[in-house]
């Protein structure tokens, strides 16, 4: 008999063209984006007068803002805000969620199973994106101190975004732990002494991370979309730091004059590699959850 | 279904009084005092605590917050604007159906699109049409609504001169300068659910058409007109309507945005100049208005998909 062993997971995804496209975009992002502190970049900060609103040229290649500022410079320092803050974001949502949703699959019959997924309804059935905007603005766009910690901007942004990323992610999970935790190798397990500890992360958690991993990639590209969003409105990043959302919001008051590159390329940005993460994020369903419909993601 | 009802009802309700007393807290706790804000930074001692006296602000959250609660559901009454000194009550119902409008004027666009485009595709896997609705359902899902915004800004009101870059003029003011300013927000706002809701009809009706019963109509000989329309389309837009009836609740929070890029006197532009404003009275009424729509709008979700699909039991 002829056994062909199964394609790798990364032989599989070479046969997705618009994967290695996804890849590819958020694969130069990242490196540009680590690399920005030695790449030949002028100054995001540096503030020159003399060279206010020019143009796209060679000096510039994107052109400058209205504080002469380079704008691929700050294009590319602002990538490292908005990928910082929606992996962040949306590895707390996963964190948080799949521990609980594992935990209320695991201990499903119980009270803390009800708990958990109660929990979960409630998130569900709340505006999130709008408590968000709401609690980020009473609580400030300043350092808050929590106890002796300097809770800074970024940190705010990634809990309130990665909240509304946590009952998705918890269903997720719990829905995979619940079938697991029936199935004949988990009560096997079990009948030799295996804790819950290990049932839950070593036996139950490998089968549900799957269909997570493909959830939390789209994820990110809603986040970034999100922290731009409140960036924007001036609920996130503030200024001078770059961010594509403030530079957003710097451009409204030039698209009547003209100046069409300061509102046209932080946008370009946000767009490219929020499509970078759906191409992947598609592809990873068909690699690894090909029985996945698609669940929606609104925030 | 009445059980049905009353119990989302009762987890409404909490749902509603849990947020509202969260943000109702949280503002509460935050170190300036509102008096600060409104008499000054440099108010003194006593003028403070007289406009803490004045508004109930030296009791204990819990009991401020009963208070609020009371004046809510008993006499519609949220208090009063620190910054305009007007009852919220009234700021809330002017600027609650200018978002409402807008959000069901983007709905209705957003399905004009979705469904045929959805169908469509379904109905003619591989073609050209289908290709398109992948490249809208990636890049809808992928542009930032208030950045197509400022684009479309720049496009038709700065160079072409077609539609006005914002503001909207009230209906008395006619219905034509009206609706022209809506296109390009509800646009804005409805590009994103235009690309899931065209993705969802696909999957949806390709599902169906997989089913069994489409079988036996086929080999029954029916046309195929009519097994498109009675048996697959009635049976794949049930989750449509709840879909779209959720995606509303949703857009109050991009509405925040949109609005604020053009210029929209709505209730989401009132909850951000509020919360810079530090208006916290109005924030609180914003966030129980738009939570208690949510909620509602949730509800009929399940409603109407239950009643439109009578395989779920209640």
């Amino acid at each position: 008999m002829n056994v062909t062993a199964a394609p790798s997971f990364l032989g599989r995804l070479r046969t997705y063209p618009s994967g290695i496209v996804g890849a590819l975009i958020i694969g130069s992002m990242v490196i540009c984006g680590i690399l920005a502190p030695i790449l030949p970049l002028k100054n995001p900060l540096a503030l020159d007068l003399s060279q206010r609103l020019m143009p796209p040229s060679f000096e510039h290649l994107l052109g400058t803002d209205q504080a002469g500022r380079d704008m691929l410079s700050r294009i590319v320092w602002g990538s490292r805000e908005s990928l910082v803050i929606a992996a962040g974001a949306v590895s707390f949502g996963a964190l948080f969620g799949v521990t609980l949703g594992l935990l209320a699959g695991y201990m499903n019959g119980t009270v803390l199973e009800i708990v958990i997924t109660r929990c979960f309804d409630v998130l569900f059935s709340i505006p999130l994106l709008v408590l968000a905007i709401a609690l980020m603005g009473i609580l400030g766009t300043g350092p808050t101190v929590v106890g002796g910690f300097i809770i800074g901007i970024e940190v705010k942004l990634i809990i309130l975004i990665g909240l509304s990323f946590t009952p998705a992610l918890g269903r997720l999970s719990y829905a995979s732990a619940l079938v697991e935790v029936k199935s004949d190798y988990v009560r096997a397990k079990r009948a030799q002494g295996a804790g819950w500890a290990e049932l839950t992360f070593v036996e139950i958690l490998p089968n549900a991370i799957p269909s997570v991993i493909v959830q939390a990639t789209l994820f990110i590209g809603v986040a970034i979309i999100v922290e731009s969003s409140l960036s924007f409105v001036g609920l996130g990043v503030q200024p001078p730091t770059p961010s594509w959302g403030t530079m957003l919001a710097d451009a409204r008051g030039y698209i009547a004059s003209g100046e069409w590159w300061i509102a046209a390329f932080p946008g370009f940005a946000i767009c490219a590699t929020v499509i970078g993460f759906n191409l992947l994020g598609d592809v990873f369903r068909d690699v690894l959850d090909p029985r996945a419909g698609a669940i929606s993601s609104f925030v | 279904m009445i059980e049905f009802l009353v119990k989302r009802t009762i987890f409404a309700i909490f749902v509603v009084i849990a947020v509202s007393f969260l943000v109702f807290s949280m503002s509460r706790m935050v170190p300036t005092s509102p008096a600060l804000l409104v008499l000054g930074a440099d108010a003194n001692q006593a003028a403070v605590e007289d406009f803490e006296a004045k508004y109930g602000l030296n009791k204990p959250i819990i009991e401020q917050y009963g208070v609020w609660l009371y004046g809510v559901v008993t006499r519609f009454d949220f208090g009063v604007s620190y910054v305009s000194g007007r009852p919220i009550a009234t700021e809330v119902a002017e600027t609650l159906p200018v978002t409402l409008e807008l959000i069901l004027v983007s709905m209705m666009l957003c399905l004009l699109i979705a469904v045929p485009l959805g169908v469509l595709s379904a109905f003619n896997p591989g073609t050209v049409i289908d290709h398109f609705l992948r490249l809208v359902s990636v890049v809808g899902v992928s542009t930032p609504g208030f950045w197509l915004g400022l684009i479309l800004v720049m496009i038709f009101s700065v160079k072409a001169g077609w539609l006005p870059p914002g503001d909207l003029p009230p209906l008395s003011d006619g219905i034509g300068p009206h609706l022209r300013a809506l296109v390009l927000p509800c646009f804005c706002l409805a590009i994103y659910y235009t690309a899931i809701i065209s993705r969802m009809t696909r999957s949806a009706v390709l599902e169906v058409l997989n089913q069994d019963y489409v079988r036996t109509a086929v080999a029954m000989g029916l046309s195929k007109s009519r097994i498109r329309t009675i048996y697959v389309l009635k049976n794949a837009l049930i989750p449509i309507v709840s879909v779209a009836t959720m995606s509303c609740g949703y857009m109050f929070g991009w509405a925040i945005v949109i609005e604020q890029v053009f210029n929209i006197p709505g209730i989401s532009r009132a909850l951000l100049a509020a919360i810079f404003s530090r208006d916290y009275n109005l924030v609180q009424a914003a966030v129980l208005v738009v939570t208690t729509a949510f909620v509602c709008l949730n509800i009929l979700a399940d409603v109407t998909y239950r009643l439109l699909n009578p395989r779920v039991s209640w």
